[in-house]
């Protein structure tokens, strides 16, 4: 266990050093002059080569990504916006709690909600709460978060008044977000939860715990959710890696200044290119480490993995 | 030989697919949805009531009634017409690119697993590394630096396709390669171009047609996303995620602005997915509880 976690750890080198380079060579491409945005129409030419120089502009593609990587990694500097001057590492490190927070109540909601929904269908295959629950399983994956959203702003804010519509002013304000967020992982984790339950519903050992006379419940809860287990922590990692990389229209939506609205508003709104650049390293990153909990979870849940892993790279 | 023929016929995969397909209700609904929209799309011209573009101010955010089925827009341009047109657009993003990712998919995916080796090693560690990148988030990416319009924005979303597809391509290739019809073709002397195209391909080609059906679905949610946060298609294109988000800013007085096109996105993606699970239960009888 202890190789394969090295090995893994090692591998995240270039996984992040690979994400870097690539969002930085997309991005290297956008169109339009940020020079010719910052000095404005009225500057001379004089003063445009000097601000050229000085943000870097003048050097070659490799001369820019050396600069990039070596900012980003060596000094944690990921740049200063175009537009507004701040240092974007800073914004982006005040502003992640509101994306983390808005993450983790949507992939709570979605296991706490999901997992007994999808138990409850598999205990009653084919009956008529199962057909009810993959039915709203399958709405549930169909309705787009963000129709979800005005869905939900409509009734709860604008109608009946009992839930602010916007902002981040308390708690309350994170209640319509995570439900919009939330209902397509909810229906994704009882699809998956009823399927690995159905599987191992049907093993010998469950036979064997109910021939001994162990209490239905307990044959369920105990016996084989243990071990439908392993499925389900992977789509919650993997969920939970997914929503941090793409809270941002939910963001937009509720106007939450979460990271999300940072890339998309000032980013992408304002053409601010160091904004984009540092804002989508660090969600790549920060979902890669993601994977990476995923990856070794599993691993040491499922030996299989491990050992697979193993013959493979001792084969090379 | 017709004897022969008409026995492999009865016991052809295809029509076995068929059957436990037409027999699942819910596929056999979903498909049919999802061809009538593609239809009526087609006909717009011929079924749209009025221009979708044409506006006209004194009748503006009208609600639903007989002349207007879904109401009126802010510039008093039909609501039906536009959702009815914004299929076009929406549909044909979906298809095109989720067509285009999974074309440079396969193409990945069949050179790795038709030849292994290092060049399936590098490839595979370099869509780990793609992956890695969020894919809302490199599609949003790549649609700031592509540009607003059609083409641009297929381009777009179908690059976030990609590497699930060679990975998915790439795996059940892997597993058919070791049959003994492979090895006997390259006992004949089959050139590599025919093994993949005309024995491998279509061997391992039906996981690849359930996500290929998820695929339009997630993408037709993408590019309604994009044109949400003001990248994709923009106005007057009568786009449904266009059109939800002018929609959007009226809602407090006219909510059934942002009902239709919502609508509209949720029974194509519903039906789709009808359809993703059927197919996927018939092509794969192990799956199926």
């Amino acid at each position: 266990m202890l190789r394969y976690t090295i090995k893994r750890l090692l591998w995240m080198i270039p996984i992040v050093l690979g994400v870097s380079l690539i969002v930085f060579t997309i991005l290297y491409f956008m169109p339009g002059d940020p020079v010719t945005m910052i000095a404005g129409a009225s500057a001379t030419d004089t003063e445009r080569e000097a601000l050229r120089a000085s943000l870097g502009l003048d050097k070659s593609y490799l001369g820019q990504l050396g600069t990039f990587l070596g900012d980003t990694f060596l000094h944690f500097d990921l740049g200063n916006s175009y537009i507004t001057k701040l240092d974007v590492a800073a914004e982006l490190i005040y502003r992640l709690p509101r994306t983390l927070l808005l993450t983790v109540m949507c992939t709570v909601l979605s296991l706490v909600i999901g997992v007994p929904i999808g138990i409850t269908a598999a205990t009653h295959q084919n009956g008529f709460v199962d057909h009810l629950v993959m039915f709203g399983a399958l709405l549930g994956v169909s309705i787009p978060s963000f129709w979800l959203s005005l869905l939900l702003v409509l009734l709860f804010s604008v109608k009946l008044d009992w839930l602010p519509a916007m902002g981040i002013g308390s708690i309350r304000h994170y209640i319509l977000p995570a439900i919009a967020g939330s209902l397509g992982g909810i229906a994704m984790q009882a699809r998956q939860t009823r399927s690995s339950m159905l599987e191992i519903i049907r093993s010998d050992f469950i036979t064997t715990a109910r021939a001994k006379g162990v209490k239905e419940n307990m044959v369920i809860y105990k016996h084989a959710l243990r071990n439908a287990l392993i499925p389900i922590v992977t789509l919650t990692g993997t969920q939970f890696g997914v929503m941090l990389g793409g809270t941002m229209i939910l963001e937009t939506i509720f106007g939450i200044p979460g990271v999300g609205t940072y890339i998309i508003t000032n980013g992408i709104g304002g053409r601010d290119l160091p904004i984009i650049r540092g804002g989508a390293v660090f969600l790549a990153i920060a979902f890669s480490f993601c994977m990476l909990l995923v990856d070794l979870v599993y691993a040491a849940v499922d030996p299989r993995i491990k050992a697979q892993f193993v013959t493979r790279r001792a084969k090379k | 030989m017709s004897v022969k023929k008409s026995v492999k016929r009865k016991d052809g995969s295809f029509r076995r697919v068929m059957r436990q397909l037409l027999k699942n209700k819910a596929a056999t609904a979903g498909i049919i949805i999802f061809i009538a929209e593609i239809i009526l799309a087609v006909l717009a011209p011929l079924v749209a009531p009025y221009d979708p573009n044409e506006m006209d101010i004194i009748h503006k955010l009208q609600g639903p009634s007989i002349q207007h089925l879904m109401g009126t827009d802010d510039l008093g341009r039909d609501l039906f017409s536009r959702v009815l047109y914004g299929a076009r657009y929406s549909l044909g993003m979906g298809i095109c690119a989720t067509a285009l990712g999974s074309l440079a998919g396969m193409i990945i995916g069949s050179v790795c697993g038709y030849f292994g080796g290092k060049v399936d090693y590098l490839v595979m560690r370099f869509l780990d590394i793609v992956q890695a990148i969020p894919g809302t988030l490199l599609v949003i990416v790549v649609a700031a630096v592509l540009g607003t319009g059609f083409i641009e924005t297929v381009v777009a979303l179908s690059i976030s396709g990609i590497a699930g597809a060679a990975r998915l391509l790439r795996a059940s290739m892997l597993n058919v390669r070791q049959l003994e019809y492979i090895e006997a073709s390259h006992s004949i002397n089959c050139s590599k171009m025919r093994i993949i195209l005309h024995h491998l391909l279509p061997n391992s080609f039906s996981p690849m047609i359930v996500s290929m059906t998820m695929g339009i679905a997630s993408t037709i949610v993408a590019a309604a996303a994009l044109s949400f946060v003001g990248l994709g298609v923009q106005p007057p294109t009568p786009e449904w995620g266009s059109i939800l988000n002018t929609g959007r800013n009226f809602m407090r007085e006219h909510a059934y602005y942002m009902l239709a096109p919502g609508l509209a996105i949720m029974v194509t993606v519903l039906s789709l997915n009808m359809f993703g699970d059927g197919l996927r239960d018939a092509l794969d009888p192990k799956l199926k509880n």
